[in-house]
This record gives structure tokens, sequence and C-alpha cells, in this order.
């Protein structure tokens, strides 16, 4: 793919596809502007999954270092967003095992879950009241699980997307998001099996071309 | 059961410029190889005492280091100075990967030299600094009674030699550069490309109070845009013009972040900082506007870039850019299509014509046109068989 629009340096301009192309050629402004892009979608998503502020901005960085490193393996330069949430979420998966794993062995013992600091404060009653109710239970839960429910159920992934992310099955999905449910203790578990048309589409800050 | 769009909206994190700027920069440099070989202790502390001495001798006799003219010298350390050679210029590159090429009979001290931060002094001659933009990075020069700083550009500082009556003239050729005296008073001025500024000032009243380097701390006068104008000289008793620059929203940027660098140009007017920018700060505009959230001003800063600068390189992407914030963001399928069409009018063999092609097909799609969706569904297919959006596209024009 060649770029007949080179963009100004400040990188503001091209496609995901031009600054991945530039950021491959070395170019340190390419880098930059993707950063600049997907910075707000990749620390909402690492949040919304870890549930903590603490370690966001080593997940963050670790995220954006991975796909630094990764990038003359994007095949698609275009599908970076896509791709770099699949980073995101692999990256938060091993971290919450490797949490999880240490809690257990008793090597870790964390900070507590601050509910409050984590929904926003404008949030209206019955949101607040679901959210904290799933990210107090979610703690507990396996790492698989709790990613995939979370994707689903908070940000609003169609099923399809969760597996793409997850880089598991459609059937591993819908299982492990069924398990959420059933965890959860909430009776609407169908919505998973049946079409996404409850769900939003994906809006474009999370990086998708479409 | 609350839909899913909502619960993702009250569960963000706090991001300030600041954070940003520390995660962009710990990403980058996570990704840096990790120096040199594990060597046994013995051997790694003969190693480190021989760099110490090599360091503190560089510092205490104020070395000197000539670069090759051949290749970009070795990193140098802080406190280290470096001298032009007699006749040929000399090129070094500092740890933030900036270049400097020192003219001939030139002297540099360099105070710091970090990854993200950057110290020189320029005590005679003319360096030109290549600075490539980095988010985070400071980078300051200090020449006479200026401090000249930078974000991302590349431009020329020329220092005259003390008692000549010379002073300083910097001329920028890409970027942005801020001059100010160092004493943080007076003189407070920002060059963009294509512009140069010179301070004169006399020397012996003894009266007019010297900054460093018997350069008398009286600010001068600047003229910012156009080619090299001397500034006049005058005397002590003389009241300085105003020096301030002109509001330099990218420094609000820096300082306090896009919310407020873009709230602050929206109380001079958003129309009238479009009205009076080029193509690229248009682009720019652009950024500050979605970073800051304010999708309508986003999009009208591209909308002016693709109408008055049609024969721009960036025109059609900023239509095509501009296509994908009415459909996505703003929820415009007409003028969605509008822009999309004319982003591959402008540019047609752009790369990111794949995009809009398929984007094409979803706008009509959306707008019920099932004969136009059709054809457009077919041009995608024709001409991308093994496009990223295939799937999705073989999917619609079925119920438009």
């Amino acid at each position: 793919m060649v770029v007949t629009n080179p963009s100004t340096r400040s990188g503001s301009g091209p496609t995901d596809a031009a600054l991945v192309l530039a950021a491959r050629a070395r170019e340190p402004w390419a880098q930059e502007a993707l950063f600049r892009r997907y910075a707000v979608m990749v620390n909402g998503l690492a949040f919304r999954l870890i549930g903590r502020d603490d370690e966001l901005d080593d997940l963050v960085q670790d995220c954006f270092a991975e796909a630094w490193s990764s990038l003359h393996r994007l095949e698609s330069p275009g599908a970076f967003g896509s791709w770099l949430g699949s980073i995101v979420v692999r990256t938060t998966h091993k971290l919450l095992r490797r949490r999880r794993l240490l809690t257990r062995l008793g090597l870790r013992r964390g900070a507590p879950l601050d509910l409050d600091q984590l929904v926003s404060p404008i949030a209206p009653p019955d949101v607040r009241a679901e959210l904290r109710s799933i990210y107090r239970q979610v703690e507990s839960w396996p790492a698989g699980i709790r990613v995939a429910f979370l994707l689903r159920r908070v940000e609003g992934l169609p099923v399809e997307q969760v597996a793409e992310y997850m880089a598991l099955s459609l059937a591993t999905v819908k299982r492990r998001i069924t398990q959420g449910d059933r965890l959860l203790g909430d009776c609407t578990s169908g919505e998973v099996v049946g079409t996404d048309a409850a769900v939003d589409s994906t809006p474009l800050e999370r990086g998708r071309s479409l | 059961m609350t839909p899913s769009s909502r619960l993702r909206d009250y569960v963000a994190p706090t991001l300030s410029e600041a954070r940003l700027a520390r995660q962009f920069s710990r990403s980058l440099e996570l990704t840096k190889p990790s120096a040199g070989v594990a060597l046994p202790l013995r051997w790694s502390l003969a190693v480190t005492t021989v760099l110490l001495v090599v360091g503190l001798a560089a510092q205490s006799w104020g070395l000197r280091w000539w670069a090759t003219t051949t290749s970009p010298a070795p990193l140098p350390l802080a406190g280290t100075v470096l001298e032009g050679g007699a006749l040929e210029p000399r090129e070094l590159r500092l740890p933030d990967n900036s270049r400097v090429e020192l003219a001939p009979s030139t002297r540099l001290l360099i105070q710091e030299a970090e990854s993200s931060r950057t110290r020189l002094l320029l005590e005679r001659g003319t360096i030109q600094v290549d600075v490539p933009p980095h988010l985070g990075r400071d980078f300051r020069i200090r020449a006479g009674e200026f401090e000249v700083s930078v974000v991302g550009t590349k431009f020329l500082v020329e220092l005259g030699p003390r008692g000549q009556g010379e002073g300083l003239r910097v001329a920028v050729e890409r970027g942005r550069v801020r001059v100010r005296s160092a004493s943080g008073s007076g003189t407070d001025v920002l060059l963009s490309a294509g512009s140069s500024w010179a301070a004169r000032a006399e020397l012996g009243s003894p009266d007019a109070g010297e900054g460093p380097h018997g350069v008398p701390s009286s600010s001068s006068i600047p003229s910012p845009t156009g080619a090299p104008e001397p500034a006049p000289s005058f005397s002590p008793s003389a009241t300085p013009p105003s020096s301030r620059g002109p509001f330099d929203w990218r420094e609000v940027r820096r300082d306090q972040g896009s919310v407020a660098a873009h709230a602050a140009l929206r109380r001079r007017g958003w129309s009238n900082a479009l009205a009076e920018s080029g193509p690229a700060e248009l682009f720019e505009l652009f950024e500050l506007a979605r970073f800051a959230r304010q999708t309508e001003d986003a999009a009208a800063a591209l909308d002016a870039l693709r109408r008055r600068y049609r024969g721009d390189s960036r025109a059609g992407l900023a239509a095509f850019e501009l296509g994908r914030l009415r459909m996505d963001l703003l929820r415009r399928t007409g003028p969605a299509l509008e822009a999309i069409d004319d982003a591959i009018a402008l540019a047609p063999e752009a790369s990111f014509r794949e995009d809009a092609q398929a984007r094409r097909v979803q706008l009509l799609d959306r707008l019920g046109r099932r004969a136009d969706c059709k054809q457009a569904q077919k041009v995608y297919q024709r001409r991308y068989p093994s496009g990223v959006h295939w799937k999705v596209v073989a999917l619609l024009c079925e119920h438009s």
C-alpha cells in the first residue's frame, strides 16, 4: 500500500493505515499520532476490564509497547484499532490471571476495590447500582469469564468481536458469558445467544474502520 | 437491564495530558533494546570506573569533543563543551534523537542531555537543530539572554560573539519555536515555519545591566514574520516596546491539556481560528478538537480544509476524515456520504480509498438507496476481492 497523501508531521490527519506504514518506517511522529488517536480508547477499555486505576498506567504502557514492537506483524494496517483492542484484552487477561494466582498463593494483597472511584459520580442510580454489583462480583471470577463478560456486558461489544479480541471460538465466548450471567444471578442470559439488536453499534472511537 | 452503551459511559479513567505524555514516553522506553552485555562483576566495576573518570575529566577540564562529519557522534555527556571545526561544520546526535549541526567556530555546552529533557548553552556561533516531534519533550537552548524552546521543529540559532554588538538570530524551517528572555520578563515571541527573529542591543552603557555573556538584559524588538529584519538598537533609557508574543494554543495544550486549549480558542472564536489557518494548522486544530471531544469543531476544521484548499495534498484525506466523523459520531448519514464521495473524487488513488468505498456502501444502505447500494457494493467487491471489509460489505444492501 503506497501512502499518497503524507500528512502534517503532527500526525493528526492520516488514516490508521498511513500512520502504521509511517511508524514502521520509524517516523516518530506517526507513533505519537497513533498513540493520540487511541490513548483514550485503550485507557478506557483497560480500565473497565481491570476495574481499578492504580495499575492502569503500567497496563496501558505495556499495551502500547507491545503494539510498537509488533507493528511489523500487523497484516492489515487499516485494522490497527481492532488489533490494538485485542492486544489490550490479551494483556489485561494475563494481568488478571497473574493477579488472581498471586492472590491465591498469598503473595499479593491488593488494595480493596474502590467502587466509588470506579463508577462516575454522575451515573444515574440504576446504572450505579448495576455497575457496583457487576464489579463487586467479577473481582472473584476467573479471568476468562470476567473479561468475556465485561466486554459483552459493560463494553457492549458484539459476541463476535469479543471472540476476536480474546482469540477464542464463538462457542467458548458464549459459554463464558453465560457463566458470568449465571454467577451474577442475571435472568436475562438469553441476550447472549440472540442477535446484537439490543447492543449499540461500536463507536469509531474504539478504532474500528467500520 | 441497562443497555451496555450506558454502562460503558459511566466507567472511565481520569486522563490528563501529563498522564498521557508519561504513558507514551514510557511505552517507547519499554521498546528500546537493553544496552550492553552482562559482564562479570569485577569487569563491570572496572568499566564503570573508567567511564566515571572520563566523565569527570570532561566536566572539570571542559574537554573538547569534535564530532565527525561522516556520521553523527556518539551521544555526548552532560557538561561537555563542543566546538565546530575551523573550516567544516560538525554534527552530533543527542540522547533524545535530536540532531545538532555546529557551524565552524561555534562553541556549545551541553548542560543536560536526557531522552525527554535537553538543555544546551550556545556560547557563540551558529547551530542548526532538528528536533523530532515528541509528546512531553522539553528541549531548550540558552543563547545570550534568551531561551529558545522547541516542541518538534527544525531551526537555526545564531549568537554573535561578545563585545561586537551582534545579537541573537533565530530562523525556523519547520514547526514552531518560542524565544523569550531568560529572566522571564520582556521578550516572549513565537515563531512559526518560514519566519525568523533577530535581537540586537548596544553594549557599553554602565547602566544597561548585563545578563550572562555580557549581553544587556533589556528586551529587544521581535520581527516574527518574513525575511530577517534587524531590530533597531536602543538605549537603556528608552522604554522597550511590548514584546509579548501572540496567543499560542499549543502552549496552553502542553501546559493545561487539550480541553483547556480548545476552550481558550473557542473564547477567541473557533471560526476565526479556522479562517486564519492554513492546511497544516487546520489539521492540528482538528486533532485538538477531537482530543477535547468537540466533534462539531473537529468536523468544521476538516470541512474548512477540504473546501478552501482543494488543491492541497491533504484535502482528500480531510474529506475522508470528515466523512468518518459525520458517519460514526455525528450520525449524519447524508452529509457523511457527501464527504466520502468528495474524498474519493479528490484523491482517487489514496491509501484510504478502500475504507471510503466500503463506507460508501454502508451509507447508501442506511439511506435506503438499494440500487445505488448494490452498485457501490459491486464496485467494492470488484476492486477489493480480498478487502478487509469484504464480509461486512457483502451483508449490506439487502434490506435497504
